[in-house]
């Protein structure tokens, strides 16, 4: 099939010529925050292995399959005129894209639906896909709380996938293994750390009598301690719309089967075995 | 002495027509000396298969062509070179698995092997051809080259899943990618290079690639080339090398047999240099005569020895009827 025309490449024209052609691989995305579809390139095989290998990480916290997704969506990006949007994509945007590029390596996915009843079919992510073009990004809220004179104003938004990279590389720069527990107390402690760690992702500003504590711009170690300083009450609240809000993304990430005359659905995890499945 | 490359096979994948010569009867001392040396275990392979492929590219004219044939097809050049230097039939004793019999002679036809090796290695590589037409991209498949022996013998002693070693070696199974009127060949390059292309593969195209190939890989481990009971549990394998054995076991001979064919030779006054120069089938010819010629010498000798004890006979029967006043016998 070689042709006596044709430009034998060296090494480096070979790489970039694979670069340009993998352009050509690419999947339209629907991003909710935006209302609009972005361009992505396919994931390739190398992304594939790092996802692979974040799967067999034995971390307790999601950080290198987090930051794997993060990069994923960097370079993957095609829409290089609106590159400026990319930082501004929440959580759930990621969630459409994470289901698209897997959607476009493979036509099927598989799931286990129940593994006590072993229960594992192989599911289209094609009516996801479709349920997130109807996906109502939620809008920013404003809790207020008085107490003792005291106004207390929080801003709680979506985080987006930059303050997420930034929430793991600050808070979880050094790694903790499974092995690594040694008993209930650290298991207990890195609930309430997480339990704390997500609620404060989802804090964009907080306001105490109408000043602007400029929560934004300092690091996640100083947000968690503000936030530790928080009354339970304000937490709850916190808590009670970001569970609205998880459980709304939930909807269309729930999918379900027929097995044995029994109904079995699933919320499907965005986390590396998705992209092995 | 100018080296004759009296013959020419061509190939069925890489299309390389390789000019060749037989094993002469140095080639073949030299491989037994590395049957010898070097033990028959799989940490020695890429020693032996070195040492192995040097006296062999002796024979080969255009070296460099033959470099680049891939597994198979250096396999196959073996096989043929066997079959003209020593001929097709091997024979050969092996322990009996079986209670009763001790041992049991083993017959193979090398011809056989041959045919069989081709076919299963064009079944088993059914789609050379990934072919994207949108795209404009086209990826031709083939086996691995010899070059990446070294690449297998490591990969061969890894503890890993022997699912984790099938992927790890697939960017050896790439020939080349044609992308519009560039083509990247991929021969040129080292195992990192390789990887490092494969690896900006979409995930859709790999996969493509990943499927036809570990169906190949899967077929080529159903197939049995020798189609004889006793190797039944030998199937084709680039993961265990096991060509490398089987070489061994296909130009193995029995080195004092040569040595004593040799001193047979020069006995008879052949040029010791000549016979080192010579194929072992020649090397048997020579011998032939030599063995043919003893006969006649050993025929001819009991002939004069029967007539001398015929007349010796003769001479007694006639003095005894003489003495007894009779007519001796005609």
């Amino acid at each position: 099939m070689e042709d006596k025309n044709d430009n034998i490449l060296n090494f480096d024209d070979a790489l970039r010529a694979l670069d340009a052609i993998s352009e050509a691989f690419n999947v339209s995305v629907w991003i909710p925050s935006k209302k609009k579809e972005y361009l992505f390139k396919e994931i390739d095989a190398k992304q594939q292995k790092n996802m692979l290998s974040s799967a067999m990480n034995s971390s307790v916290y999601n950080t290198t399959f987090i930051k794997n997704l993060y990069d994923i969506l960097n370079s993957n990006f095609l829409d290089k005129e609106n590159l400026k949007d990319l930082k501004d994509f929440t959580v759930y945007d990621k969630f459409s894209i994470a289901i698209a590029l897997k959607d476009k390596t493979s036509e099927e996915t598989s799931v286990t639906f129940d593994e006590k009843d072993n229960v594992v079919k192989k599911i289209s992510l094609k009516p996801i896909i479709e349920r997130f073009k109807t996906f109502e990004t939620p809008e920013n809220q404003f809790l207020e709380f008085d107490n003792q004179n005291i106004k207390v104003k929080l801003e709680i938004s979506v985080p987006t996938i930059g303050k997420e990279l930034e929430y793991e590389e600050q808070i979880h720069k050094k790694e903790k293994k499974v092995d690594d527990i040694k008993n209930n107390e650290e298991i207990q402690q890195i609930i309430s750390e997480a339990f704390i760690g997500e609620t404060t992702k989802y804090i964009k500003n907080i306001y105490i009598n109408d000043t602007d504590l400029n929560f934004q711009n300092v690091d996640f170690t100083k947000k968690i301690k503000l936030v530790e300083k928080l009354s339970s009450g304000i937490l709850q609240k916190v808590l009670h719309t970001v569970s609205e809000w998880k459980s709304k993304i939930d909807t269309i990430l729930t999918v379900s089967v027929e097995e044995n005359g029994k109904t079995y659905t699933k919320v499907l995890n965005i986390d590396s075995l998705l992209f092995l499945n | 002495m100018t080296d004759m490359f009296l013959y020419r096979t061509d190939f069925p994948f890489s299309n390389k027509v390789i000019n060749f010569k037989e094993l002469n009867t140095k080639n073949q001392l030299d491989i037994e000396k590395i049957n010898l040396y070097y033990p028959q275990s799989p940490d020695f392979y890429l020693d032996y298969h070195e040492n192995f492929f040097k006296i062999i590219k002796e024979c080969i004219e255009n070296k460099e062509d033959f470099e680049n044939l891939n597994i198979i097809e250096y396999i196959l050049f073996c096989l043929k070179l066997r079959i003209v230097s020593i001929g097709n039939i091997i024979e050969f004793n092996m322990k009996s698995d079986r209670e009763d019999v001790d041992h049991i002679k083993i017959k193979i036809n090398l011809s056989d092997i041959m045919q069989n090796l081709i076919n299963m290695s064009m079944n088993a590589l059914e789609e050379y051809y990934i072919y994207d037409e949108k795209k404009e991209i086209l990826i031709t498949l083939g086996y691995p080259p010899i070059k990446s022996v070294g690449f297998f013998y490591e990969n061969m002693l890894t503890d890993k899943h022997i699912g984790e070693k099938v992927l790890e070696s697939l960017p050896f199974f790439i020939k080349n990618i044609k992308i519009k009127n560039d083509t990247i060949d991929f021969s040129e390059y080292s195992y990192v290079e390789r990887l490092s292309m494969y690896d900006t593969f979409p995930v859709s195209l790999k996969d493509k690639v990943e499927k036809s190939l570990i169906n190949c890989i899967s077929k080529m481990g159903e197939s049995d080339i020798f189609n004889i009971e006793y190797f039944k549990n030998q199937t084709f394998n680039f993961y265990n090398l096991f060509f490398i054995d089987f070489l061994r076991l296909f130009f193995s001979q029995n080195a004092k047999n040569v040595y004593e064919e040799i001193y047979i030779l020069s006995n008879f006054h052949v040029n010791s240099e000549y016979v080192m120069n010579i194929s072992p089938s020649e090397r048997k010819i020579f011998i032939s005569f030599i063995k043919a010629q003893q006969k006649t010498k050993e025929s001819n000798d009991d002939t004069i020895a029967n007539d001398m004890e015929n007349q010796r006979n003769s001479r007694a029967v006639e003095d005894l009827a003489v003495e007894f006043g009779d007519i001796p016998p005609n």
